[in-house]
């Protein structure tokens, strides 16, 4: 009895989340495929009377698609691939320091975080133009990483502090150079909290307004794109919302795929 | 093949001493235990040997070459961690053979090895298994196989049997015993458990705060303690050490301490006289422990335990007097510092040699 009052309890708090969190996602869905009259009225309805995917047709065919997309996939993927080049062996690092020297690392990391985005992004703009790589992916993904490495290596700092110091050293009685033991335990034991910074750092580049429009501006990313089209009137709201629907099509696909690595027992059986 | 010397260690953190001028020798196929309470340097001392934690100062010799400054890798030792270390991503078989695949062994002897070291261990029923889907007594094993797989030069163990149910501790114990016997590897042995130390080590070295306080065979240091600490933490149930001044008095010792075992206790006089000691007292608690009893006694305000054999149970009731009889020369002195003072009667006393100090 006791235990069905539980499961029950479990269940509507569950429902009840799953409303707070879907509702939004399914006004965005109805805006995109309502006819425009059922929506723009003071009584907007929950439930349309048809459905159209005209306004995705638009986005795709008018709104010269394609090539943005693939920058700003480009973009993110450089994003992530930059903050794991840099972020894994710093975060390392860090982890193994000493508390205080390690944790003052991190808040100096921080640092840049402190001025506006867009006080930087000027003179990172005149930089990328003096090296050439104004208006190119890895441009924008140079610039977005200083903002994103100190994130990524925070979390990854965690990660690695939370693999046990044990098993590397016990690698090295073992047999194993310090790095041998970084990349054979260390490593693999991490990649849990390495797959959500590869998904922070994703999602960061992938939603990154300021820099991307400074850096970037004739050849942009998605947001900045969505931006310029919906200022110049393009299709109207529910196109724009059509589109943002598009945009986070990759980010749930990432999140699936990745998900299925997010493991949370991966030191079961390590000590005792 | 392999001695071991630690020579002057000692290591401070901060302003705390940790581990203080440690001198010993290690023999070639020692069973050495070091023996101590919780907290008094034991897993530290193996760590400096092991190359891990870098002493303050002092040298770890192995074969007459100064090691310090070589990487815990070229160390060719193996450590059997307190608490396992297992590495979880890893199959047991994988586990195992991780010392060989980093020394590039060939993939055929890889694998004769890994089963090899497995099968002497009885553990080979689980080599495809992850460390987190088998028992904590199969992990002890997997980890003991791990540090042996690879010949070590030196076997390294941190109270691997500390995780162990009372049955498991049993079996384990006597195959330790047996692999040593078997191997002939030189063996540092840490535990808090002085049953352990007795029965495995063929020299013990008693720690407490980072000293070094007495070593030697394991009944040497049971029958000659330096001082009332190692008398009390060697032995099962651990000797009595009472300092009452009416007791001290009752028995003829002049001052300090006296140190009575609970087994050298007797209930009946044997008319021998002047060779007993008398000890009267109330009898305030009796454990019965199968063939045995553990009996506790209050004199002049102090505890006495003792054993109590079967046949003799009609002798003791809780809750009254008692006058039990201890042989002279199985009463230890101890001075007022509690270093050991001789025996109340000093027969026998002079046959045993003292090993160290
Ligand atoms: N890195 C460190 N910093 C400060 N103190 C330390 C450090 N490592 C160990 N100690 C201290 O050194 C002492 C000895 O520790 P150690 O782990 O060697 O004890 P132990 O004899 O193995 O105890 P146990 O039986 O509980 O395992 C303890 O008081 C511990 O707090
Ligand atoms: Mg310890």
């Amino acid at each position: 009895m006791n235990n069905i009052g539980k499961s029950l309890l479990w269940y509507i708090a569950m429902i009840i989340v799953s409303i707070f969190v879907l509702f939004p996602l399914y006004l965005i869905m109805i805006i995109a495929l309502a006819p425009s009259g059922e929506i723009f009225n003071s009584s907007p309805v929950l439930i349309p009377s048809t459905i159209t995917f005209s306004r995705f047709f638009l986005v795709i065919a008018v709104y010269d698609f394609m090539p943005h997309l693939i920058l700003s996939l480009e973009t993110a993927f450089l994003v992530s691939g930059i903050c794991l080049l840099f972020g894994i062996p710093g975060a390392y690092a860090i982890s193994k320091m000493p508390k205080r020297l390690g944790y003052s690392i991190i808040i100096f990391l921080f640092v840049t975080q402190m001025v506006p985005e867009i006080v930087i992004a000027v003179p990172i703009a005149r930089t990328m133009l003096i090296l050439g790589l104004y208006n190119t992916a890895f441009g924008i993904a140079l610039a977005q990483s200083s903002i994103a490495l100190p994130m990524i290596t925070y979390v990854l700092v965690g990660t690695f502090k939370s693999v046990p110091s044990r098993l590397s050293e016990s690698a090295q009685i073992d047999g194993a150079s310090k790095l041998q033991a970084f990349y054979s335990i260390d490593l693999p034991l991490a990649l849990t909290g390495i797959y959500v910074a590869v998904i922070l750092a994703w999602l960061f580049s992938w939603d990154e307004f300021v820099l991307a429009s400074i850096i970037a501006p004739l050849h942009t990313t998605l947001p900045v794109l969505i931006y310029y089209e919906i200022t110049r009137g393009v299709g109207g709201v529910q196109a724009a919302d059509a589109f943002s629907i598009i945009l986070m099509i990759p980010v749930i696909v990432l999140v699936l795929v990745l998900q299925r690595y997010l493991k949370s027992n991966v030191f079961a059986g390590a000590l005792k | 093949m392999t001695e071991l010397r630690l020579e002057n260690i000692n290591l401070r953190i901060g302003n705390k001493t940790i581990i203080e001028d440690l001198n010993l020798k290690i023999e070639s196929k020692d069973f050495f235990v070091f023996l101590g309470p919780s907290g008094c340097g034991k897993t530290t001392t193996l760590r400096i040997i092991a190359g891990l934690v870098q002493q303050t100062s002092g040298d770890v010799i192995v074969d007459g070459n100064v090691i310090n400054d070589l990487s815990p890798s070229k160390r060719e030792l193996s450590l059997v961690f307190q608490d396992y270390a297992l590495y979880p991503h890893k199959t047991v078989f994988e586990n195992i053979a991780f010392p060989l695949r980093i020394a590039h062994t060939e993939r055929q002897q890889i694998i004769d090895k890994v089963k090899e070291v497995s099968s002497f261990l009885a553990i080979e029923h689980i080599l495809g298994k992850k460390p987190s889907n088998i028992s904590g007594g199969e992990r002890q094993r997997v980890a003991i196989a791990r540090a042996l797989v690879k010949n070590p030069k030196l076997l390294l163990m941190d109270e691997p049997l500390s995780n162990l149910d009372a049955k498991l501790r049993d079996t384990v114990r006597f195959e330790l015993k047996k692999i040593h016997n078997e191997t002939g590897i030189t063996t540092v042995y840490v535990t808090h458990d002085q049953l352990e130390a007795m029965t495995l080590g063929t020299k013990v070295a008693v720690m407490n705060g980072g000293k070094l306080i007495q070593m030697g065979p394991p009944m040497n240091v049971f029958e000659q303690p330096v001082n009332s600490f190692v008398a009390s933490f060697i032995g099962s149930p651990p000797m009595n050490i009472l300092s009452a001044p009416e007791t001290l008095k009752g028995v003829g010792a002049e001052s300090g301490s006296i140190g009575v075992r609970p087994r050298a206790v007797a209930v009946t006089h044997d008319a021998k006289g002047e060779e007993y000691i008398e000890l009267t007292g109330k009898i305030e608690g009796i454990n019965l422990l199968g063939n045995e009893a553990l009996v506790l006694m209050r004199i002049n305000g102090e505890s006495l335990y003792f054993s109590v054999r079967r046949e003799q149970f009609d002798q003791i009731a809780e809750g009254k007097m008692k006058t039990v009889y201890v042989e002279k020369n199985r009463v230890y002195l101890f001075d007022e510092t509690g270093q050991a003072n001789g025996r109340l009667k000093a027969e026998d006393y002079a046959k045993t040699e003292i090993f160290g100090s």
